[in-house]
């Protein structure tokens, strides 16, 4: 007979009971609904043991991988921990390297231990406790730190510090890593749409990295807006990355070129553009990273143009409050 | 092509046995004849595609939460294919009692519902009976 453990508590499962079932005559308050495994309400991840296939099934390959199952049609077949909480992790960084970018944007590299996949995010926590979450965009397979790029705001409590006070060698604590939005690499032959406004690049540059890390085969178009041409930054990296690798295609979208000329710079409105360059999205992976405004329309758009909602992973970015 | 589904929708045409219905078939149940968890798996998103694009109702239906929504949608179609689920009329009359619906929203979803079934190539004496199981809940939904 298998067991359930729940908030340390260790639970028999009887025969045939689900870890819903068994959890609720345990007497615990578990969100449920449908109990058809179709409504996603009873949602857990295993911290320990392998939810059975039954229990994964119409999750997202990345919610699979994360141990996510639906408690409702979990039928375990060995021990389980299980948890109804993202399971968290802090642990302490030490400041590597700081590079200022256009367009305000810090791109800070930290020394951590962590273990995470790139797109993923994490939480950065200052000694008094002040929290800001912030993409990665390093690749844990390739380099050395944690990249991360930080939009300065000019009233930005964390974010001005960073840019003023946080010095290369400072510690930092870092918790996570947290998101599902990062490269599956089931179907290589598969292409890709990124698209970012802002700072949602730096996610994006550690998804494209990591797809062709893991020999992703087919193409790769990243795109991302800006307000300005100034406000571009890591420009010269996705220069030289497109220049190696002939799957990838880059266009930075702006409003007003102002005159500049570039062969792959483009004017105009971000979706616009993705929605007339690609009118037919069935079969792609998608990959929105960036306001919550733009990238809520923009999977909408997606959706409508083809791409199953499945294969379109977001990264929402929300103002701190 | 939307008169003669109007027909089954409405009720105007009884929903009449194949002929060529042959026995095994009338022993499966329809969640079964028409391809299971599988064919909720292809009509979601063509459904919720056409709900997002139809003007009279897209705006229940687009939120924040599109995972979520299709989560719904994929409920709500396992409900009207026959298929295993545990809601109860009041759980229909509960969840939709606030957003103020009338029998043209309703329609909308059947209508909607009606064309992913013709265009997954579904039997029209299947999509009768769906269509049916849709209408069942019509008092329910609007909170009649």
């Amino acid at each position: 007979m298998s067991t359930v453990t729940f908030e340390n508590d260790t639970i028999e499962v009887i025969e045939g009971d689900s870890v819903l079932e068994t959890l609720l005559d345990a007497g615990y308050d578990i969100p449920y609904s449908c109990q058809a495994g179709s409504c996603h309400c009873c949602m857990m991840q295993a911290t320990a043991g392998t939810p059975p296939p039954d229990a994964q099934r119409g999750l997202k390959e990345t919610q699979k991988q994360q141990g996510f199952f639906l408690a409702c049609q979990c039928r375990p077949e060995e021990d389980l921990a299980v948890t109804l909480e993202v399971s968290r992790n802090t642990q302490s960084a030490i400041v590597a390297k700081k590079q200022l970018e256009p367009g305000n944007v810090l791109r800070l590299w930290l020394k951590c231990d962590l273990n995470y996949r790139a797109g993923q995010f994490v939480n950065l926590i200052r000694k008094d406790g002040l929290t800001r979450s912030y993409s990665l965009a390093s690749v844990a397979e390739i380099d050395d730190s944690l990249e991360l790029h930080i939009r300065i705001f000019a009233d930005g409590q964390f974010s001005q510090w960073a840019s003023n006070s946080l010095k290369v060698g400072d510690e930092i604590d870092v918790e996570g890593p947290f998101g599902e939005c990062y490269y599956v690499s089931t179907n290589p032959q598969q292409p890709l749409l990124l698209a970012g406004t802002g700072t949602g690049l730096s996610p994006l540059y550690g998804i494209i990295r990591d797809a062709i890390r893991q020999q992703h085969q087919g193409p790769i178009y990243l795109y991302t807006g800006a307000r300005s041409v100034q406000s571009l930054y890591l420009q010269d990296e996705l220069k030289k990355l497109v220049s190696e690798h002939s799957l990838l295609t880059y266009h930075p979208v702006v409003q007003d070129t102002e005159g500049h000329t570039d062969d792959v710079l483009l004017e105009g409105d971000l979706s616009e553009v993705v929605q007339k360059r690609h009118p037919d999205l069935s079969g792609f992976a998608v990959y929105l990273c960036g306001s919550e405004q733009r990238v809520t329309q923009l999977r909408k758009q997606c959706f409508l143009a083809g791409a199953s909602m499945r294969d379109i992973h977001v990264d929402l970015f929300t103002p701190a409050s | 092509m939307f008169a003669k589904l109007k027909a089954f929708f409405t009720g105007g045409e009884p929903a009449t046995e194949s002929t060529t219905t042959t026995e095994e078939t009338k022993m499966a149940s329809l969640f079964e004849r028409i391809g299971g968890e599988a064919a909720v798996d292809a009509a979601v998103e063509l459904f919720y595609r056409k709900v997002l694009a139809d003007n009279r109702i897209s705006h229940f239906f687009d939120s924040v939460d599109m995972a979520g929504q299709l989560q719904k949608q994929k409920t709500f179609l396992t409900m009207v294919f026959g298929g295993p689920n545990s809601y109860s009329g009041k759980d229909m009359r509960e969840a939709h009692k606030h957003m103020n619906l009338t029998e043209e929203h309703f329609n909308a979803v059947i209508e909607n519902l009606g064309a992913t079934l013709q265009e997954l190539g579904v039997a029209e004496s299947d999509i009768a009976e769906i269509a049916g199981i849709g209408m069942s809940v019509k008092d329910e939904v609007l909170n009649k």
